[in-house]
């Protein structure tokens, strides 16, 4: 018995069921894609793609807390196939009663690797020792404009370092949460000295060279460096000595991977936080079983009346089916669409932030068919499951 | 009549769903924050390894150096009548043109009140004339000598708001601050007076013994003048509270969507209660009850349900926390996760699952307990 034609169902009814299945989808949609974001922004953050390569300290317990020899940069710049050799020197601070993280940088060599266009005032140079640029997100949050004057408090020592905004850049990126300074300046701010920073980033030509041959390189420098000596400056107040160092604290790996290997040592795959939003989903079904089983009870005497005309349980569970999954389906759109909103929203007033950072909010396609399949299946099982509760109240 | 109503209403099919659907709501609140609360538990350990100074500064309320504020030598004298401090300096930070032979330059300029002090404090290497007293005698930082390429013994020429004064540059310092790429001069040569823009004046100090911060500041406060504050300059308590606050923002925004499927879940209890009980409850309505006494019979079960499953999901969700925890420890050696329920975010999560539940009970109970016909109600 064909059952389409009967319009039993409330529509008034459906709504609230439409709305658990909502507040369920946004709920894992809200879970999935700030995770994910969390992740990407993290996994991104000095770069992404093959021919970004890190020099990191491999004993420092975070990304930003390393320290390896500045002279590298300019010795491995000199390799056939190297394009760009940036030493950065990331520290975390305060500036304004918030928490930011200042990067010291050599500006020529930076915008090599990551791509900025100036939206404000002027670019800094190497020389430029009191001034900074400024992320446009950043200065947003904290209100400041070309020209005006900044304190910059750091947080591992007792420094703090007094700035002119020199310019205000955009990069769609992490870097628009965070404030450039000469490379000098970072050092100071971070209570190292000239010869350090936390890692080195090189850009280089695949064809022409690999990671392995900078390693050997790297290796070489480590057995003859012995003692400090003079090498060819990179500018007039960069100096260039040649430390010695250890290589087996010294790290090289492509960028996205060094950041990854961060995120695995503590269990941060993107795997783990997945099931994790799944999960999230799997402890809401009960509140979507029970929306269904009290869509069911309230259309009851309806469906003793189809009973009784002939209905079969099988149509009248293949005709809910039919007749809820597009609401399923609609439901699913509206949690993800509410859910992306919500978050934009939050992350528009600055409060969705990981690491001082705004974490990006980027619609997943696998989370999305996740999404749909997900709230499909826990309808399904709700109608089927239900079906045998009619069976029984009959 | 209550109490059997309500008994009888507990003991319908329909409750132990009812309360699992909850638990299971709260239980993702409760090991969320508890994981959360071991994450905030870790970065305040490790902060606790890095060693804090004891430097403050007076500075302007806008967290610049003071702008068209004189500081008095007395707030300086204030300083150290309140407290016993190892230093306490004046600084006037402002830029400046700088002649030198025949190349001008727009450098910044440190004024401070000792200079000697000042360099010793930034345990500076000097190249040149070590211990100059000569009031016209200045000293350049290695950074900004070598970017306008001067010498220790070098005559320049500043030029402050349209004032010329020569000076020599007794010597070139480094520092390993910021003050590298200043000129360092004595306050007396520019005066106390704000008087060229984008200048700006701060105290410095540090006191002999370590206090505590709210005690340093409290001591000061009466005493600062207008649009003035006092910071400590290394701030990782700050640093450290706002990425706790920022992780807590998002725990807030996660918890008001799981507060919102407690509210539908509450709903959905009063709706699925009031259809399964409508017989019942149409005795109890014949027995005289009126439609107060309905409603109230509907918040009290909901209530109940949302409670019972509050503290099962509270439990629970510590409990799935702390079972994962080990998991992770097992699978992943070296990490030590120990996740915990402060006694407030319990109260906190009771509360507002509570307030969540009454308000998601209220639409439904009252268009039962107030309509006509109870069949056509829901």
């Amino acid at each position: 018995m064909r059952l389409t034609g009967f319009r039993y169902l409330s529509r008034r009814r459906i709504v609230l069921f439409f709305l658990t299945l909502v507040l369920a989808s946004m709920l894992f949609s809200i879970t999935a894609l700030s995770f994910l974001g969390y992740y990407s922004s993290l996994d991104s953050y000095l770069g992404e793609g093959e021919n970004i390569i890190a020099i990191y300290d491999k004993g420092s317990r975070t990304p930003f807390s390393g320290l390896v020899p500045t002279y590298l940069a300019e010795h491995i710049k000199s390799l056939n196939g190297v394009l760009a050799s940036s030493p950065e020197i990331i520290i975390p601070s305060i500036v304004k009663d918030q928490p930011v993280f200042v990067r010291g940088i050599i500006p020529e060599e930076f915008a090599q690797i990551s791509t900025y266009s100036l939206r404000e005032g002027g670019e800094i140079s190497i020389n430029d020792v009191n001034q900074a640029m400024m992320g446009k997100e950043l200065s947003e949050k904290l209100n400041v404009e070309v020209g005006d004057k900044i304190l910059v408090h750091s947080v591992l020592v007792e420094q703090y370092l007094v700035l002119n905004v020199k310019g205000i850049f955009e990069s769609h990126s992490a870097i628009d949460d965070e404030i450039l300074i000469p490379l000098c300046c970072g050092q100071w701010l971070r209570g190292t000295d000239q010869d350090h920073v936390t890692l080195i980033r090189i850009k280089i030509d695949k064809n022409k060279v690999d990671k392995i041959a900078i390693f050997k390189e790297i290796a070489e420098e480590a057995t003859e460096a012995i003692g400090n000596q003079n090498g060819e400056a990179t500018s007039d107040i960069i100096p260039n000595r040649r430390v010695s160092f250890v290589l087996e604290k010294i790290g090289l790996d492509e960028a996205q991977k060094f950041m990854k290997s961060y995120l695995d040592k503590y269990g941060m795959t993107k795997e783990n936080l997945i099931i994790l939003s799944v999960t999230t989903l799997i402890f809401a079904s009960a509140t979507i079983i029970m929306a269904s089983k009290t869509i069911i009870q309230q259309h009851e005497c309806e469906m003793e009346v189809l009973k009784s005309i002939g209905a079969s349980d099988r149509a009248i569970k293949i005709d809910l089916l039919v007749k809820l999954m597009p609401w399923s389906l609609g439901a699913s759109t509206l949690g993800i669409m509410m859910a992306t909103l919500t978050l934009q929203i939050f992350q528009r007033n600055g409060q969705l932030q990981a690491f001082s950072h705004r974490i990006p909010v980027q619609p997943d396609i696998p989370t999305i068919t996740l999404n749909f399949v997900l709230i499909a299946v826990l309808t399904a099982m709700a109608i089927i499951h239900l079906n045998v509760e009619i069976t029984r109240n009959y | 009549m209550f109490t059997h109503a309500l008994k009888m209403f507990l003991r319908k099919r329909g409750t132990p769903s009812a309360v699992l659907a909850i638990s299971l709501l709260i239980a993702i609140l409760a090991s969320m924050n508890s994981i959360i609360n071991h994450l905030n538990t870790q970065t305040n350990i490790l902060s606790g390894y890095v060693s804090i100074g004891q430097q403050y500064l007076i500075i302007g309320i806008n967290y610049t150096p003071l702008e068209d504020i004189e500081i008095s030598k007395e707030l300086a004298n204030t300083v150290e009548a309140l407290m016993e401090t190892r230093y306490v300096i004046t600084q006037k930070l402002f830029t400046a043109n700088m002649t030198t032979k025949s190349v001008s330059h727009t450098i910044t300029v440190r004024a401070v009140d000792d200079v000697q002090e000042f360099l010793r404090l930034r345990s500076a290497v000097i190249k040149g004339a070590c211990g100059a007293s000569d009031d016209t005698q200045v000293y350049a930082g290695e950074i900004l000598a070598k970017i306008t390429s001067i010498n220790s013994g070098d005559q320049i020429t500043l030029t402050i708001n349209n004032a010329p004064i020569v000076i020599e540059v007794a010597g070139i310092v480094t520092t390993q601050t910021q003050s590298d790429a200043e000129l360092i001069m004595p306050l007396t040569l520019v005066g106390r007076s704000p008087s060229t823009e984008g200048e700006g004046f701060f105290i410095e100090f540090t006191p002999k013994d370590p206090k505590k911060e709210d005690e340093i500041l409290n001591s000061l406060a009466p005493y600062l003048p207008p649009n003035t504050k006092v910071v400590k300059v290394q701030q990782l308590k700050t640093f450290m509270q706002g990425m706790n606050a920022q992780t807590l923002s998002f725990l807030e925004l996660w918890s008001l969507t799981i507060y919102a499927v407690v509210f539908i879940a509450s709903y959905i209890i009063t709706v699925r209660l009031l259809t399964e009980a409508s017989y019942e409850l149409s005795v109890i309505k014949a027995l005289g009850a009126g439609g107060s006494s309905i409603f109230k019979l509907a918040l009290t079960y909901t209530l109940t349900t949302t409670l019972a499953g509050t503290i099962i999901g509270l439990a629970t969700g510590v409990v799935i926390a702390q079972v994962a925890a080990t998991a992770v420890r097992w699978i992943l050696i070296d990490v030590n996760v120990t996740p915990f329920l402060e006694a407030w975010q319990a109260l906190q999560i009771f509360l507002l699952s509570s307030a969540s539940s009454i308000f998601g009970c209220v639409l439904p109970a009252l268009k039962f307990a107030y309509a006509p016909h109870i069949e056509s109600s829901l």
